[in-house]
């Protein structure tokens, strides 16, 4: 009997079929988006969660100087690791481990209880130690290896290279800026784990192994970085001085020989000391040049033909520009000069003149040429911001013009500043700065070349000729005497320049300098140094910096190999001075028993150990008697 | 003559052999997901359990159930508010939902209620229909109370698998179309105030990151997301049998239980899934036929109300595992480990066998 309803709700049962094919449907669509169109993502995740990765450090590649001696390799140190999960009992693992370890027990528990993967215990360990710990086969701890820095020749040249952090990274100097060569490629040893992040027996294992940084070929030479820092130690002493900086370049190259600067700071121990004293000043500070600017202003009239070598100025003992009075430093004025006696006397009216007649425009044009308010292109982290300071042409004014002419109401780094002058050095050619010749694997092979990058021709071949006999004649006969080289003809000039209080005004902090290069007639260094705020009867740059210039840049030229081809008759041994004896491989006992009976000190300077690995000056060094021979000392290789 | 009355037919064979496929299957997953016979060896002895109640329920004639009715439906209540006395009723992930029945595990009353409730109600809409008065708010009641202690233990996913339990039967009963849309319009009407005063706070935090599993990814999302991964990780043929790593190591929780579609999914693919929900939509339409082919209407109310109970768990528990519905803990219907569940969905497949044995038949004898 088939009534109404029993219609109806057959029609009902046929919408409920079509409703749970609905849901059924919308089922299959989901499962379908979710196994095959996002799959990949989905499954990126679980494999992502299944997997425990150790990462195991790269050892990072050495700093080579230009001839190959290591300045910075990294030897691995073992570092110990716990994984948490892994270890059964914590209380007995932290006592065994802190006895060991000579740690707190309290924090090693605190270390091995962390809700962590894995956690550092302790880095850095000697042999003996992670053998120790090896031999207690505790489960859940484990070995890393770590590279550790460390300066086979001491600690030389530290603002260069700069420093590496805790986890290899390179953080200032080369390191930082060759990072991503140094540092390698971490390998990653990674497990397959269950959700409390324990090992699975048999599960799936992959090894990376960490792939070692390349090593980088810097232009310095270890040498003359020695000489360098030796010298210019010296004169920051005796000139008792905050600091100063010896600058030593290839004028050809640009490749930087050496660049030290005093105080400098030890590599190892890095952690003690402050970012302001580990700044590469030399390189990225501005500082008024003061009178080894007036290179410049000669290069620029000189070569824009506002005036010749020949013309002459005549010193009333300042010059008037805008009413206002610029004197010069020597009272009443040197009188009638030549162009050449003006360089030589650093007569500031004169250069004052000189650029008021060649103008803000040409003026500007020679001063930006030369690398003045741009950054100097150095491989060195930061180079790009330190441009110097360069007032605009619209705002300098007749007696801004004036003063910026002998070096005043200007900042330079010292780095644009050698620059500068190496380019006056190499015929008008302006050579790009450089660290970093090369990078090599470890057998040594080029991986990667930095060739020698010439800027821009700044004044032409036969304009630096002129003023390379001027600046030589500076030194021959003018205020830069006490740079000349005996048997070498040496160009430079002196600088002394008045230093910005923080009143804003002149005080009378100075700043000597001395800017040349050598041999004259084809440069192979050129050199600037700079001794900030000496403090002694003289703050002439003529006399505090330029014997560090001849002091360092004489032992350059004999280590480089470049015969003397002057002259040098004045230059028979004088009494006094002795030969460097070869203490190299002694006990330092014996070493320092060489030394004395040679008649010079001994002094170490970096390492630890008892034999002598290196030594400065080199064997067979003339120098004066009472010398100190620095000694960098080490553990005997065998 | 009770030989010549149970005629082996196709659908019954088809019915009973994918159930049981599907119920072997279950097994051979449960092993898979906690990797010891434990779980296993104690759903096969519920599945014997189940055939013998399958049994039983196929050899009495549905109609006597109608006799019977109203111990059915004091007994179900009866057990509900057992449940919820402290000491009896057991508390398992924060309800208070099991008795523990010694070493088969333990009882879940509102699973059987599920069956009982199908009967009762059938009875009541049969009664209701007999009298030609389609009266909703007597059903609404008679579920109603049962909806309102399993909400005490609480158990939000069984709760709902009454509700559509209900709509379904009075759909399928022939209630006016504008009573029902009234119910659902109450219903939407009523959810916002339910979320805000009727949810526990897990409850609503559930319900908030089924909105968003990122919200809270390392604890109540992350049910959600180890779910996702693992289906998505199966990709479309799966990493075989026994190959599921996310249920093994410990990241998908319930994996044996109420997240055992996920490890299907994971371990089979695509295909393997789509075939697991190929079976069930089998299941369903062979079930929507015997209330089709139902001989009164009693039969018929009992078979929507077996299929759509089946239907909702199916529906709630997979639409879960690949992110469509909210988690709440209900099994799939014959995979799931936990043998009130396999008991009642084996009674429920009794009741189908029944009401089919006793259909209208179009040929005559």
């Amino acid at each position: 009997m088939p009534d109404h309803t029993a219609v109806v709700v057959r029609k009902r049962i046929v919408f409920v079929l079509f409703a749970l094919s609905l849901v059924m449907f919308a089922l299959v669509c989901r499962l379908f988006y979710l196994q095959v169109i996002r799959n990949e993502w989905l499954r990126q995740m679980a494999l992502d969660q299944r997997y425990a990765t150790l990462y195991e450090d790269s050892r990072r590649g050495p700093i080579y100087d230009v001839r190959f001696r290591k300045l910075a390799v990294s030897m691995s140190a073992e570092s110990i690791v716990a994984i948490p999960a892994q270890i059964s009992d914590a209380r007995d693992t932290a006592a065994k481990l802190s006895e060991v370890l000579d740690m707190d027990y309290q924090s090693v528990y605190a270390k091995l209880t962390q809700p962590l993967a894995s956690v550092y215990i302790k880095r850095r360990v000697d042999q003996e130690t992670a053998q120790a710990v090896k031999e207690l086969r505790l489960p859940g701890i484990v070995f890393t290896e770590k590279g550790e820095r460390f300066y086979p020749s001491g600690s030389i040249a530290s603002h260069v290279l700069g420093i590496v952090g805790t986890d290899n990274q390179g953080l200032e100097g080369l390191e930082l800026e060759y990072d991503e060569y140094l540092s390698g490629k971490r390998g990653r040893r990674r497990s397959e784990v269950d959700a409390r992040g324990r090992d699975i027996p048999l599960g799936e294992k992959e090894y990376i192994p960490p792939e070692d940084g390349y090593g980088i070929v810097l232009t310095i030479d270890e040498r003359i970085q020695m000489i360098a820092e030796r010298e210019i130690e010296r004169a920051v002493v005796e000139a008792n001085a905050a600091r100063g900086t010896i600058i030593m370049m290839n004028p050809k190259t640009g490749g930087i020989l050496a660049l030290a600067t005093y105080p400098s700071f030890d590599l190892t121990d890095w952690r003690n000391t402050t970012a302001e004293q580990r700044r590469m000043w030399p390189l990225l500070d501005a500082y008024e040049p003061g009178s080894t600017f007036k290179i410049v202003t000669a290069a620029a009239v000189l070569d824009s033909g506002t005036r010749s070598v020949y013309s002459t100025f005549d010193d009333i003992g300042y010059v008037l520009v805008d009413g206002h009075r610029l004197r010069c430093w020597r009272a009443g004025g040197h009188g009638h000069q030549t162009f050449v006696e003006t360089m030589e006397n650093s007569c500031n009216p004169a250069f004052a003149t000189y650029a008021r007649e060649m103008g803000v425009d040409v003026f500007y044009r020679y001063i930006r040429a030369f690398g003045f308010g741009l950054p100097t292109g150095i491989d060195f982290p930061g180079d790009s911001t330190a441009k110097g300071m360069l007032q605009s042409e619209k705002t300098v004014g007749a007696v801004g013009i004036a003063t910026i002419g002998f070096g005043q109401g200007i900042a330079v780094t010292p780095l644009q500043l050698l620059q500068a002058i190496a380019t006056v050095a190499n015929g008008g050619t302006m050579m790009k700065p450089r660290l970093v010749e090369a990078v090599v694997d470890e057998r040594l092979q080029i991986v990667e070349k930095f060739p020698p990058v010439s800027v821009r021709q700044v004044i032409s071949p036969s304009t630096a000729q002129i003023l390379n006999e001027v600046l030589v004649s500076v030194v021959e006969n003018g205020s830069g005497t006490r740079a000349q080289i005996p048997g070498y003809l040496v160009a430079g000039k002196t600088g002394t320049a008045q230093k910005v209080d923080h009143r804003g005004g002149y005080g009378d902090k100075r700043v000597a300098s001395f800017g040349g290069y050598a041999p004259a007639d084809d440069p192979v260094v050129a050199a600037l140094v700079i001794i900030d705020e000496p403090n002694t009867y003289t703050t002439y740059g003529g006399v505090l910096a330029a014997p560090a210039f001849q002091a360092a840049v004489s032992d350059a030229l004999r280590l480089l190999g470049v015969p003397p081809n002057r002259p040098v008759a004045e230059t028979v041994a004088k009494p006094n001075q002795v030969y460097v004896p070869d203490v190299r491989n002694y006990p330092v006992v014996e070493a320092a028993e060489k030394a004395k009976e040679a008649g010079l000190g001994l002094r170490i300077v970096g390492g630890q150990g008892n034999i002598v690995l290196s030594q400065n000056p080199v064997p067979g060094a003339a120098v004066q008697l009472n010398t100190v021979v620095n000694v960098v000392v080490g553990d005997d290789p065998e | 003559m009770r030989g010549r009355e149970w005629n082996i037919d196709w659908l019954s064979v088809a019915l009973c052999g994918l159930t049981l496929a599907l119920t072997a299957f279950g097994i051979v997953m449960i092993y898979s997901a906690t990797r010891s016979t434990n779980l296993a060896i104690r759903q096969a002895v519920w599945l014997c359990i189940s055939l013998v109640a399958f049994a039983i329920t196929v050899r009495i004639n549905y109609v006597e159930f109608m006799r019977i009715n109203r111990y059915v439906y004091f007994g179900v209540i009866a057990l509900l508010v057992l449940v919820l006395v402290p000491f009896i009723g057991k508390v398992v992930n924060g309800a208070r939902s099991w008795i523990p029945v010694g070493p088969l595990g333990s009882f879940q009353p509102s699973e059987f209620a599920k069956v009982g409730i199908v009967v009762t109600l059938g009875t009541l809409l049969r009664n209701s229909h007999l009298y030609k008065r389609h009266e909703v708010l007597p059903a609404i009641v008679h579920v109603g109370i049962p909806v309102l202690l399993i909400l005490l233990q609480p158990d939000f996913g069984t709760a709902m698998v009454f509700i559509v339990v209900l709509f379904v039967m009075l759909f399928v009963g022939g209630t006016d179309i504008r009573w029902l849309l009234g119910m659902l319009i109450t219903g939407v009407g009523a959810t916002p105030v339910l979320i805000k005063y009727g949810l526990r706070d897990y409850q609503r935090q559930r319900l908030l990151v089924f909105l968003d599993p990122y919200s809270d990814p390392l604890r109540s999302g992350w049910n959600v997301i180890q779910s996702l991964v693992s289906v998505g990780s199966g990709r479309l043929f799966g990493k075989g049998l026994f190959g599921s790593t996310q249920g093994r190591l410990g990241f998908l929780p319930e994996h044996h239980n109420d997240f055992i579609f996920a490890l299907v999914a994971e371990e089979f693919g695509f295909v393997g899934s789509f075939l697991v929900l190929l079976v069930y939509a089998a299941i369903l339409l062979l079930g929507i036929k015997v209330a089709f082919d139902a001989k009164d209407y009693y039969g018929r109310c009992i078979a929507a109300g077996v299929v759509s109970m089946y239907m909702a768990h199916v529906m709630i528990n997979v639409g879960m595992v690949v992110g469509l519905m909210p988690v709440t803990g209900i099994p799939l219907p014959f995979v799931s480990s936990g043998g009130s569940s396999l008991l009642t969905n084996w009674i429920g497949l009794g009741l189908l066998i029944n009401v089919y044995k006793h259909r209208v038949r179009l040929t005559f004898r």
